[in-house]
C-alpha cells in the first residue's frame, strides 16, 4: 500500500507540472493583451512596453516560465489586473464557500445516487426502476441554470421555502455572525455552537446544492445500478444466497461494496466536472465562491487570475483522482496489484 | 429415513412468443432419492437439468422458474416453504460446493471475512469463535497455513486451495447434505483427484449425503454409490453405480458409456452419439431420446415410455427395458 501511494502521488505531482506548462503557454497564445485590459484602449505605445516590463513579458517564454512557478510555489500567484489584488488571496478566500457548496451537492449525490441506483437494480425492469432511470435521465441533461431558476421559482417562489440567494443572511452579520475557523460555514456554525447560523447557512445552502447535485445525482445512480446488476449476477452472490446469508447481507453489504469501484471512478470524474458545474450555479445564486470571480476574469482577459483559476482547477481535479486511486485501492485488493 | 426426496419436479420457464403454450421446461418429473452418508451422482450431458435440479434443492431457481412437485429433507417439505425457512436450511443444513471456487468467493474480502459471515449468520458467537472455527475447518481439509489463508483474498490462492477452503466453508455449520455442482471441473486433473479424495475422507467422517452433480463420468463411478442419469430433463436411469455403469438398461447410458474413453482401447475413434437433443422437448410425443436412439421403434416415437422398476432398486425410462436387458 505504502508503494502504491507513493508511485499515485509522483504520478499527480507530475499531472500537475504539466498542467502548469499547458496553462502558462495557453495564457500567452491568446491573442489578447493583458496590457491593453489593464491600462484600457487609449494606451500609448510607450505605456503598453512599461506595463509589458513590469509584468516581465518582454523576457523568453522559458524565463517566464520559469519565474511564473517559483512565483507559484511560493505563493505569489500574480496580482489580478481585474480586482488589482493578489490572485492567490483571491482564490483562497473564495474557494470555501466553492467548497462547501460542492461537499453539499456531492453529500447528496451519493447518498441519493447510489440509493436509487441499488433500489433500480433489486426492482430491475419494474416501474421503480423506469421511474428512477427517467429521474436520473432528467438531471444528467437538464442545465444547471435552468434547474436553479426552476427551483427559485417553485420551491422558494411557490411554497417559500429556504432562501432565494447568497450564502447567509445579511442580517446574520449582526445578530449570529459566523467565526471563521475552517471557512466551511455549516461547520464552523456547528463548531461554535451557533443555531441560528447553522439554521441560516442550510436554507441558503439547499438549493443551490440540489441544483448542483442533479447531475451527479443522475450519472451516480445509473452507474450503481448498472455495477448492482453485474454483480448481482456473479457467482458469488449466488453463493452467499447459497449459504443462506440475508438479502440485507447479500444486496446491502457483499454486491453494493462489489458494486461500488466503478460508481467512485464516476463520482470523482462528476465532483471535478461539478467544480465547473458550481460556477453556474454560483452565478444563479449569487454564491460568493470562485464562479463569479472566474467568469469576471475570463471576460477581462485577466490572465493572472484565469491562470490561476485553472491551476487551482487542475489541483482540485488531480487530487480528486488521487482519491479515487486511494479509495479504489482501499475497496478493491487487486487494484494494488496494479 | 431418507436424507433427501425429490419426486416427480418439474421446473417450467415462461418463454414468451415460444410453442407449447409459452413455456419450456428444462426439468421434469424428475425423481431423486440420497440417503444419509451416501452420494448420488446426477450426470448428463450439458444442459440436461443437473444444475437446476441442484439449484432447486436449495430454492435458488431464477426468479421466472416455476417448480412443482416435492423436494423433501428429512420428510420435511422445502418445495414452497417460506423464503426465511429456506435460508435458515441454507448452509446450516444444505450446503454447496461451486463449480468455480475462484468466482464463489467474495473477490474484495479476505476468506476470514466469509467464514465469519456463515458461521455466525448460522451458529451466532463472536468473530473471535467463528475465526476459530474457521481455522480448525481449514485444518480439516489440509490447509495448515491456516492464519495466511484466512487472511488472504481468493485472487492469492490456488483453484486448488480455494475448493479445499469452499468444502471447509461448506462444512462450517455440520449439514448433513452438501450439493457439489461439477466440484472439480475446474481443477486440473491431479487437483481434482486430490479434492475427491478429500470429500470422500471428509464424508466418512461427517457422515453427511452428498448431491454429486457431474458430467464426469468417471468421477461418478469413483465418488458415487448410486447415480442417475439425466437426459434431455428427464432421469432416464438410476440405480447403484456400478450395475448401472457395468449393465446399462438404458440405451443413452449404454451411448454416454461407449463415450468414455479407456487406456487400451487400440486408439480406435470413440463411439459418439447421432443426432442431438429435440430443440423443444415438449413437442415430442413419444420418448424424448427416440430420435436418436439405434433400438427406437415405432412405439417409441408414439408414445412416452414410464419409469420400468428393475432388480436390485433400478429403474430406466425405456419401453425396452425389461429385467433381462438389465441382467
Amino acid at each position: 500500500m505504502g508503494r502504491f501511494l507513493f508511485r499515485r502521488a509522483a504520478a499527480a505531482a507530475a499531472v500537475l507540472l504539466g498542467t502548469t506548462v499547458v496553462t502558462f503557454v495557453l495564457a500567452r497564445v491568446v491573442p489578447a493583451d493583458p496590457a491593453l485590459a489593464y491600462l484600457g484602449p487609449k494606451a500609448r505605445p510607450e505605456q503598453i512596453a512599461q506595463i509589458h516590463h513590469q509584468l516581465g513579458l518582454d523576457r523568453s517564454l522559458p524565463v517566464q516560465y520559469a519565474h511564473y512557478l517559483g512565483g507559484l510555489v511560493r505563493g505569489d500567484w500574480g496580482i489580478s489586473i481585474g480586482t488589482k489584488q493578489p490572485v492567490a488571496s483571491e482564490l483562497f478566500g473564495r474557494l470555501p464557500a466553492t467548497l462547501e457548496l460542492l461537499a453539499a451537492a456531492m453529500t447528496i449525490a451519493l447518498v441519493l445516487g447510489i440509493a436509487l441506483g441499488v433500489i433500480a437494480a433489486v426492482r430491475q425492469q419494474r416501474l421503480v426502476d423506469h421511474v428512477i432511470r427517467m429521474l436520473a435521465i432528467g438531471g444528467v441533461s437538464m442545465p444547471a441554470f435552468w434547474l436553479g431558476l426552476l427551483l427559485q421559482v417553485t420551491v422558494f417562489g411557490q411554497l417559500g421555502l429556504f432562501a432565494l440567494t447568497g450564502r447567509n443572511d445579511p442580517d446574520l452579520e449582526f445578530t449570529d455572525p459566523i467565526r471563521d475557523i475552517t471557512g466551511f460555514h455549516l461547520l464552523d456554525a456547528l463548531l461554535t455552537g451557533n443555531a441560528a447560523g447553522f439554521t441560516d447557512t442550510l436554507t441558503h445552502l439547499v438549493l443551490p446544492a440540489l441544483t448542483l447535485a442533479a447531475y451527479p445525482i443522475g450519472v451516480i445512480a445509473r452507474m450503481t445500478r448498472a455495477s448492482m446488476i453485474e454483480v448481482l449476477a456473479a457467482d458469488h452472490i449466488r453463493a452467499a444466497r447459497a449459504y443462506g446469508l440475508r438479502e440485507r447481507m447479500t444486496v446491502g453489504r457483499i454486491a453494493l461494496r462489489g458494486a461500488l469501484p466503478p460508481v467512485v471512478t464516476v463520482a470523482g470524474l462528476t465532483l471535478a466536472y461539478s467544480l465547473t458545474g458550481a460556477f453556474f450555479v454560483e452565478v444563479v445564486f449569487n454564491w460568493p465562491g470562485l464562479g463569479q470571480f472566474a467568469s469576471t476574469a475570463l471576460l477581462n482577459a485577466d490572465y493572472p487570475a484565469i491562470m490561476g483559476v485553472t491551476v487551482l482547477g487542475a489541483a482540485a481535479y488531480i487530487l480528486v483522482n488521487l482519491a479515487v486511486d486511494i479509495v479504489q485501492a482501499r475497496l478493491d485488493p487487486r487494484v494494488r496489484l496494479a | 429415513m431418507t436424507l433427501l426426496t425429490v419426486e416427480d419436479l418439474t421446473i417450467e420457464f415462461p418463454r414468451p412468443g415460444g410453442r407449447s403454450g409459452g413455456t419450456t421446461r428444462p426439468v421434469r418429473g424428475v425423481t431423486l432419492t440420497v440417503e444419509p452418508g451416501q452420494t448420488l451422482g446426477v450426470v448428463g450431458e450439458t444442459g440436461c437439468g443437473k444444475t437446476l435440479t441442484g439449484l432447486a434443492v436449495l430454492g435458488l431457481l431464477p426468479p421466472a422458474a416455476r417448480a412443482r412437485g416435492s423436494i423433501r429433507l428429512d420428510g420435511r417439505e422445502l418445495l414452497g416453504a417460506p423464503p426465511s425457512q429456506l435460508r435458515a436450511v441454507r448452509g446450516a443444513e444444505i450446503a454447496m460446493v461451486f463449480q468455480n471456487p475462484a468466482t464463489a468467493f467474495d473477490p474484495v474480502r479476505p476468506l476470514r471475512t466469509q467464514f465469519e459471515r456463515v458461521i455466525r449468520r448460522h451458529r451466532g458467537g463472536s468473530r473471535e469463535q467463528a475465526g476459530a472455527r474457521a481455522a480448525k475447518l481449514l485444518a480439516e481439509v489440509e490447509l495448515h497455513d491456516t492464519d495466511r489463508v484466512l487472511g488472504s483474498y481468493p485472487h492469492q490462492l490456488s483453484g486448488g486451495m480455494l475448493q479445499r477452503a469452499m468444502i471447509a466453508l461448506a462444512l462450517s455449520c455440520e449439514p448433513r447434505l452438501i450439493i457439489a455442482d461439477e466440484s472439480t471441473s475446474a481443477l486440473d486433473v491431479t487437483v481434482a483427484q486430490q479434492v475427491r479424495r478429500l470429500l470422500l475422507r471428509l464424508q466418512h467422517a461427517h457422515g453427511f449425503g452428498v448431491l454429486f452433480v457431474t458430467h464426469n463420468l468417471g468421477e461418478a463411478r469413483d465418488l458415487c454409490d448410486r447415480v442417475a442419469v439425466l437426459y434431455a430433463g428427464e432421469v432416464v436411469e438410476t440405480g447403484p453405480v456400478e450395475e448401472v455403469f457395468t449393465a446399462p438398461a438404458h440405451p443413452y447410458t449404454k451411448a454416454l458409456l461407449a463415450a468414455v474413453p479407456t487406456v487400451d482401447d487400440d486408439g480406435a475413434p470413440l463411439a459418439s452419439l447421432p443426432g442431438e437433443v429435440p430443440a423443444d422437448v415438449l413437442a415430442v410425443t413419444g420418448c424424448v431420446f427416440a430420435n436418436r436412439c439405434p433400438q427406437a421403434e415405432d412405439l417409441c416415437r408414439s408414445t412416452p415410455p414410464a419409469a420400468h422398476t428393475l432388480p436390485g432398486g433400478r429403474s430406466a425410462l425405456c419401453h425396452f427395458a425389461d429385467p433381462e436387458v438389465a441382467a
